[in-house]
């Protein structure tokens, strides 16, 4: 390759595939300093293209999409539970966008922080789909001053957190639409139902007691009075 | 955590990145990028049984992404000019301050798609010629000859020392 048509073809395709490392190509550009000077610019273009293609990618996108798997069900006429759990998930982060934390020093709005919880715990609802035991729940519950009376449903995940440096519950529930997820907040109090659609969830916090109770599902999802199944279930022992 | 939902999680670990970045060359529109993407995932999650080799994942989603940038395409056809959401973004997710990075993204929203995407397939997604030409539904000659002028009207754009014999070739 050290004729003119040659340095076109060779030019031609660097110019489409600047990686290609042909012996022939590789061969013709050491003789050729016109081709090897093309053969560097065309690198030099492909290692800008790369950093200028590489934009910012939203830091959170993977874990909404990973979380909105967790409630959406794969085969619909298969794990039509799965659904409701989103429903009950949506609940909660609606109602908690409402509240607001009456002490000062909480400066973050009740409802960001539930939904901001609850878009940072998809881990709660990908945990499993299998039951965990009736003791576990029980502990958990008791560390939060609350305990089910009855069989609410198969819950799959059980754990305390804090928000605003008051411990909760949540727990995930299966029901026969979907998982939903529950979070019992005994130190927070509302006077009144309150709901909110965002981020594809709706969010539900019902008054209960000493407390409230706040349940999160997909927003397509009806909760078909299910919050009062689930807050027939839930009572508070202190 | 099932099997499935942890194979999932693999897959939009690896992917997510690069498919929001092809997603937003294509569109040129940060929120319609994210949606593309999420639409996509989500597609992808309710018919994961039928991805049976993890090497032809990323073909799998570019497949699916393409579909729905095509469907979002149609339904805004007549409200939308899509040609130009992408001058509308700001300096700053064109590069800001950095000149070089501000002057070749500037120089890759004037390429015509045509010549865009297999570029963007190319250099962004690793994609060989043959894998483009698939997706694109064109012959690899074609594909050739479209990265080689995408190159080329780079190169014109941003002032590069061969663009005249580049064009002579082309």
């Amino acid at each position: 390759m050290n004729t003119s048509s040659n340095c076109l073809e060779v030019r031609r395709i660097l110019g489409a595939e600047p990686q290609r490392r042909d012996p022939a190509l590789l061969e013709h550009c050491k003789v050729c300093s016109a081709c090897a000077s093309f053969m560097k610019e065309m690198l030099g273009l492909d290692a800008r293209l790369v950093r200028a293609l590489s934009v910012d990618v939203p830091e959170d996108l993977e874990a909404r999409i990973v979380l909105r798997t967790a409630f959406r069900p794969a085969h619909r006429r298969t794990y039509p539970w799965l659904a409701a759990a989103a429903t009950v998930v949506l609940a909660v982060g609606v109602g908690i966008a409402a509240w607001q934390v009456n002490v000062r020093e909480r400066n973050m709005p009740l409802a960001e922080a539930v939904v901001q919880h609850v878009m940072q715990q998809p881990q709660a609802l990908l945990a499993s789909t299998t039951p965990i035991d009736d003791a576990s729940v029980d502990a958990v519950l008791e560390r939060v001053g609350a305990k089910l009376q009855g069989s609410m449903g198969p819950i799959t995940y059980a754990n305390t957190f804090y928000m605003h440096g008051q411990m909760g519950a949540q727990l995930v529930m299966m029901t026969p639409h979907g998982a939903v997820m529950l979070l019992l907040l005994p130190h927070i109090h509302v006077d009144k139902r309150m709901q909110m659609d965002t981020q594809g969830f709706h969010c539900m916090i019902e008054p209960m007691g000493i407390g409230s109770i706040a349940i999160v599902a997909s927003a397509s999802m009806p909760m078909d009075g299910m919050e009062h199944h689930i807050m027939s279930m839930v009572q508070w022992t202190t | 955590m099932p099997v499935r939902q942890h194979r999932f999680e693999i897959l939009a670990r690896a992917l997510v990145p690069s498919l929001y970045r092809y997603a937003y060359w294509l569109a040129r529109e940060k929120t319609l990028a994210e949606d593309l993407v999420q639409e996509t995932l989500l597609r992808a999650w309710r018919s994961l049984d039928q991805l049976r080799d993890e090497a032809a994942a990323r073909q799998w989603l570019i497949t699916i992404l393409r579909r729905e940038f095509a469907r979002e395409l149609s339904k805004r056809k007549d409200t939308v000019d899509i040609d130009g959401l992408a001058l509308a973004d700001s300096r700053a997710s064109l590069g800001g301050d950095d000149t070089d990075l501000h002057d070749v993204r500037r120089a890759m929203q004037k390429l015509a798609p045509e010549y865009r995407e297999p570029l963007v397939l190319q250099v962004l997604m690793g994609c060989s010629t043959e894998e483009i030409a698939e997706q694109l539904e064109l012959t690899q000659a074609t594909v050739l000859t479209r990265l080689f002028r995408a190159r080329n009207q780079l190169r014109e754009m941003l002032g590069g020392s061969a663009a005249r014999l580049g064009e002579a070739i082309a």
